[in-house]
């Protein structure tokens, strides 16, 4: 049970960091953002082309977390530059259309890394140091996961100070909540949009990077990931990084429950949960009536 | 409401999302136009007579072909999940078409692949099957999905198509499913568990207890109980343990892998059959690393895939002893040779690591050897004829002289062998100590 439970925090924490930057997206411009796995998958590639591509004996620590903190970086600034060349054009379309404009962000996304990486698994070896496991309360927990859980908390925290106590933070709050006012008092919403979809890119680009020595990389892992965050985005409140977190960690771990006492519901367990969440609570585990939670 | 009618939407784009990826494996949803691929030319080293070229495929062009050019299908999935695997038969296939149109092809014709991408999906098998029939192309080879075939199989049979499948590894193809229309090339699941089963009653005898993880689904569930079956002819002493079935869209391995852990098993007198390839095993091998999963097996025995995985884990790679159709490095003949001669001369596969061609590129070549060859002995590309010639012909492939079984599956060795990360290889891993196990064994159970 122990095992279970350290396995699915671990899990959803890294599925936090990719449904939080979703969230954040929709919680300001009001957009499902299904590229988003495109931008989780870019920043994969991105430490893979600059670490592992020479298939290195080792990782040094310092070189990875350069590594993913540029890769970040780089998926952030690709962010911003779809933002301002299509996704300005996909606000001003219905839900619908926007949807299906962003999935085929994703296909186009996820063809380019088919050309220019290819097809075949790749991966990226654990840095030094975090390759292992410890032993807590008779299970093995890999030092990784661990890595990924003090993450994961440090950029909720992080969202949470930026969202509450800056002043970047209360200009995103008032355009997610009505931005025709704050247009009307002179904030530019058009920057603010920018600058929140970098940094959802950048947590997408986070996500990738940090998850790429426990996948194997390939281009379809855009699709696989953005699945479940989609799932923990609607789940948790559109809109909500709370909610995000919740649902995350509520999740991964129902779904390492069933696989390690009922196989059979491994994988279905995320849909059920959706299902009956949404039955019983449309609006998501965190209402979020209006703007970011 | 505006709220609601959003959260609507996602869900319905979500579904529809869901269904695409179910359908297509994950792929990208494009649809790859027909495309004839343009044969290169190479010289002939020395005039093979027989049924493989021990062609070195190098520079003169050949000369002299008569008539319109012979026009064979292939179809296979060349994008998405599976789509690495796809472009390896392909490769192969495009291996066998040079050598043989440097020696001025077939029945005098140049030959031309025309190549269409089946992403994974039956819809779209039916789809190009149908233009194949329409384009008047009866010939077809390719397919990595067993179900693709099956989607293709009723239309060969209405249309007289005849299908001679690269990587497909079903069983139920050549036997509950049996087509006089298919023919199968690679070694099936139950060839391969014959093997390996055979190896652990001979060199893994000391493996006493064996677990399984296997993709979850209904290959993955058969394959794993017909191993134990099989085991307890092979080697009495030994019995099957723990299993985990792994969903192919899972992201998470880490409860599967503690799964295994909790049957404690022995580093001395435990084996693990690993029924996974393509990323998905590279996955779970990566979630497995750091919970020293592979080191407490003495045998960690890996089916259906092989360097591919070793590529990709690089110097982490565990010591995996695969059961495959073929390594490049298990057999000496002058068609094997030329085999790998020509794969040295092209660019390198893109992510993919090798040191020799890879099995799947193998299956291709050997794909479009046995219709090469077939049509050769019937002097016709009529369906009937070249149906004739499949069954009763013997040929040289990469493996040594080979011809189908009764069954219509290639009654040809399956090769074990070894592979390790290396941080001294330049690739990252290095391979050795190979064994065949031939078909009097594998199609005799």
């Amino acid at each position: 049970m122990l095992g279970s439970i350290f396995a699915g925090v671990g899990d959803g924490f890294l599925l936090f960091l990719i449904a939080s930057g979703l969230t954040l997206i929709f919680g300001v411009m009001r957009i499902l953002n299904f590229s988003h796995g495109g931008y989780f998958m870019l920043g994969g590639y991105f430490v893979y082309q600059a670490v592992a591509s020479g298939s290195p004996a080792s990782l040094p620590l310092p070189l990875f977390v350069v590594a993913v903190l540029g890769g970040a970086l780089l998926v952030g600034a690709v962010g911003i530059a779809t933002e301002r060349l299509i996704f300005r054009k996909i606000y001003q379309l219905s839900d619908i259309a926007s949807l299906l404009g962003t999935f085929g962000l994703l296909l186009v996304i996820e063809g380019v890394a088919e050309v220019i990486w290819g097809v075949n698994p790749m991966s990226v070896p654990f840095p030094t140091l975090l390759g292992k496991s410890i032993v807590i309360g008779g299970v093995r927990v890999g030092t990784y996961s661990i890595v990924l859980v003090g993450v994961g908390i440090v950029v909720a925290v992080g969202l949470w100070v930026l969202l509450r106590k800056t002043p970047f933070g209360e200009r995103a709050r008032a355009v997610a909540e009505d931005r025709y006012v704050c247009e009307l008092a002179g904030v530019n919403t058009a920057l603010v949009s920018t600058a929140v979809f970098a940094l959802g890119t950048v947590l997408a680009g986070l996500g990738g990077a940090l998850a790429t020595p426990l996948i194997a990389l390939t281009p379809d892992v855009a699709t696989a990931f953005i699945i479940e965050a989609f799932a923990i985005v609607i789940v948790g409140g559109l809109g909500s990084i709370s909610g995000a977190l919740i649902a995350a960690i509520g999740f991964g771990v129902a779904d390492s429950l069933a696989i390690t006492y009922y196989p059979p519901l491994s994988g279905v367990i995320f849909f059920i949960l959706m299902f009956v969440v949404l039955l019983v609570r449309p609006q998501g585990l965190v209402n979020n009536a209006r703007g970011l939670a | 409401m505006k709220k609601q009618r959003i959260t609507l939407a996602a869900l319905a784009a979500f579904s529809l999302v869901l269904a695409a990826c179910s359908s297509t494996g994950a792929s990208n949803d494009t649809t790859s136009s027909s495309q004839s691929v343009e044969t290169s030319s190479s010289s002939v080293a020395s005039s093979s007579e027989t049924q493989g070229s021990t062609d070195s495929g190098t520079s003169s062009a050949a000369t002299g072909f008569t008539g319109d050019p012979l026009k064979i299908g292939f179809l296979d999935t060349m994008t998405g999940a599976n789509g690495n695997v796809g472009q390896l038969n392909l490769q192969g296939a495009q291996i066998a078409v040079d050598q043989w149109n440097a020696q001025g092809g077939v029945l005098g014709r140049k030959i031309e692949l025309v190549v269409k991408d089946e992403e994974l999906s039956p819809e779209k098998t039916v789809q190009h099957m149908r233009e194949f029939a329409s384009d008047k192309i009866n010939l077809i080879t390719g397919f990595t999905s067993s179900s693709d075939v099956l989607a293709a199989k009723p239309l060969a049979e209405q249309n007289n198509q005849l299908i001679v499948t690269a990587g497909a590894t079903d069983t139920s193809l050549t036997t509950t499913q049996h087509s006089k229309n298919v023919y199968e090339v690679a070694a099936n699941v139950h060839m391969m568990n014959v093997a390996a089963a055979h190896l652990a009653g001979t060199d893994w005898k000391d493996a006493k207890v064996w677990d399984g993880v296997a993709y979850d689904y209904l290959t993955g569930h058969d394959a794993w109980d017909e191993f134990g079956t099989l085991l307890k002819t092979e080697n009495p002493s030994a019995k099957t343990g723990k299993s985990a079935f792994v969903p192919f869209t899972a992201t998470q391995n880490t409860p599967f892998i503690n799964s295994l852990l909790a049957g404690n098993p022995s580093p001395a007198s435990s084996a693990l059959y690993y029924f996974m390839y393509g990323g998905g095993a590279v996955q779970f091998a990566k979630q497995a690393l750091p919970l020293d999963l592979f080191s407490q097996y003495k045998y960690v025995v890996g089916f259906a895939g092989g360097e591919e995985f070793s590529s990709a884990l690089g110097a982490e790679g565990p010591h995996t002893y695969f059961i495959h159709d073929y390594f490049y490095q298990a057999y000496d003949n002058p068609v094997n040779q030329a085999f790998i001669d020509a794969w040295k001369k092209l660019p390198p596969t893109q992510g993919l690591k090798l040191a020799g061609p890879h099995e799947w590129t193998e299956e291709g070549y050997t794909a479009m050897l046995a219709y090469l060859n077939a049509i050769k002995t019937a002097g016709s590309t009529d369906t009937d004829a070249v149906r004739s010639a499949l069954s009763t012909i013997s040929f040289e492939s990469p493996m040594g002289t080979v011809k189908f079984d009764p069954s219509n599956i290639l009654a040809a060795p399956v090769t074990m062998w070894q592979c390790k990360g290396d941080a001294s290889a330049e690739i990252g891993y290095s391979c050795f100590g190979s064994e065949s196990v031939g078909p009097e064994v594998t199609l005799a159970k």
